[in-house]
């Protein structure tokens, strides 16, 4: 497989690093780090710049009370104990957490789209894994807010810069833009779509299918 | 200087070689923390705790709470010191990385998802660290921290604020008055040079 060519920007990892993303961007992207093993070498060189930032703090004044070891020696939980998680074939783990449906199951939205639902809003917008058939075309849209759409299996065409993502790529959508995306080649497409806000149709087309699905 | 064979090496031993001289490490071969004693915890415990505690405060937790958490997060580094491998990483990245967590899972109530490499969605790449480029990196914390001291210090400054306050760059542009194109300059330049000393790619 090809590694992935649209990536999170530096910020977006370095906050993932730090640990101070909302939620939906750090599961996008450790989402995004699933495919990616160029990002996750970032990932690991911002920690280490934590870990560094951390040491370099030399004007800390008073330590918290020592804990009482005698009680508090635990064997690590080893990974068997853990609960399994659900998998869903072609899904990444990070999103495990947040299925819906027990067991997760795909869900008819209307001809040609099928979505599993997410636990998991940002203001009041549903998180979705949305699966298209092939040349299926996504109606010209106006995104209000921040968007994040991360292919997980297939390949999509933007409608207005003409760039393609595949498996592991990620399209960000800037407030205020407008674009239409169309699905390529002979096998479904697999996103991952999270939304910071509202997104307005452009189309009576589009319209009607907001209105239908919800999306 | 001559190293006198201290036995047995403790990884409390270990942590103060390699916390300043990571390159000592390295002759002396694979070595986990697993047996770490109480006399290597106090050491650690002496170094980081003081550290974590002031990286809560900056945080914005008041000292009760810093005190708290704190104690929690040196005591999971008790508990669950046979999962660190010093093989594969710094003692200061490994405390940085629970103090993070803990934060965001007991302060903010989110849940922080990550890969899995047992994922058979997991693309290896080439990127991907072998043994060697592992040993390489074990020094970098310590590289990257003699390299902090020389950045200057509005770019330090980005740093410990992205870090440290939890402020993305808007927020800091917002909170200081220095137009958002100025934090985002200052954040890359200072990862540039950054890589630099750790010999990474410069481009991004």
């Amino acid at each position: 497989m090809n590694a992935p060519t649209h990536h999170p920007e530096p910020d977006e990892l370095i906050a993932y690093a730090a640990g101070t993303s909302p939620e939906w961007v750090s599961l996008v992207v450790a989402c995004h780090l699933t495919y990616c093993a160029e990002c996750r070498d970032n990932v690991s060189l911002f920690e280490d710049l934590g870990g560094a930032l951390l040491d370099s703090i030399d004007d800390a004044t008073g330590a918290p009370p020592r804990p009482n070891l005698d009680v508090a020696r635990v064997p690590p939980a080893s990974v068997s104990a853990a609960e399994p998680r659900a998998q869903v074939a072609g899904i990444p783990s990070p999103l495990s957490d947040y299925f819906q449906d027990s067991p997760p199951r795909w869900r008819f939205l209307i001809p040609g789209l099928r979505h599993l639902p997410l636990n998991f809003s940002v203001g009041g917008i549903p998180a979705r894994v949305i699966r298209f058939k092939p040349g299926f075309t996504i109606p010209e849209h106006r995104h209000e807010a921040l968007e994040m759409l991360l292919v997980l299996d297939g390949e999509l065409e933007d409608g207005v810069t003409h760039e393609l993502f595949r498996t592991g790529d990620l399209s960000r959508r800037e407030p205020g833009t407008t674009h239409s995306q169309h699905i390529l080649g002979t096998e479904p497409c697999t996103c991952l779509v999270v939304s910071a806000g509202p997104v307005t149709p452009s189309s009576w087309l589009g319209r009607i299918l907001k209105a239908v699905t919800g999306v | 200087m001559v190293l006198t064979a201290p036995t047995p090496l403790t990884a409390g031993a270990l942590w103060s070689f390699s916390h300043r001289a990571p390159w000592l490490l390295v002759p002396l071969g694979p070595r986990r923390m697993a047996d770490m004693d109480r006399t290597s915890f106090e050491q650690i415990f002496g170094h980081f705790a003081p550290r974590v505690r002031a990286y809560l405060l900056r945080q914005g937790l008041n000292a009760s709470l810093a005190d708290e958490v704190s104690q929690e997060v040196m005591l999971t580094v008790w508990n669950q010191s046979e999962r660190f491998d010093p093989e594969k990483g710094s003692l200061g990245t490994w405390v940085f990385t629970i103090a993070r967590n803990r934060l965001i899972d007991s302060i903010r109530r989110q849940r922080r998802p990550e890969p899995s490499p047992d994922d058979p969605c997991w693309v290896e790449g080439r990127e991907d660290p072998s043994p060697e480029l592992q040993a390489a990196r074990r020094g970098r914390v310590a590289t990257l921290r003699a390299a902090l001291t020389r950045l200057p210090e509005e770019q330090q400054r980005v740093l410990e604020a992205l870090y440290f306050e939890g402020l993305t760059m808007s927020e800091l542009s917002e909170k200081t008055g220095v137009p958002l194109g100025t934090v985002k300059t200052r954040a890359r330049l200072a990862l540039r040079t950054l890589r630099g000393h750790v010999g990474g790619s410069e481009d991004e």
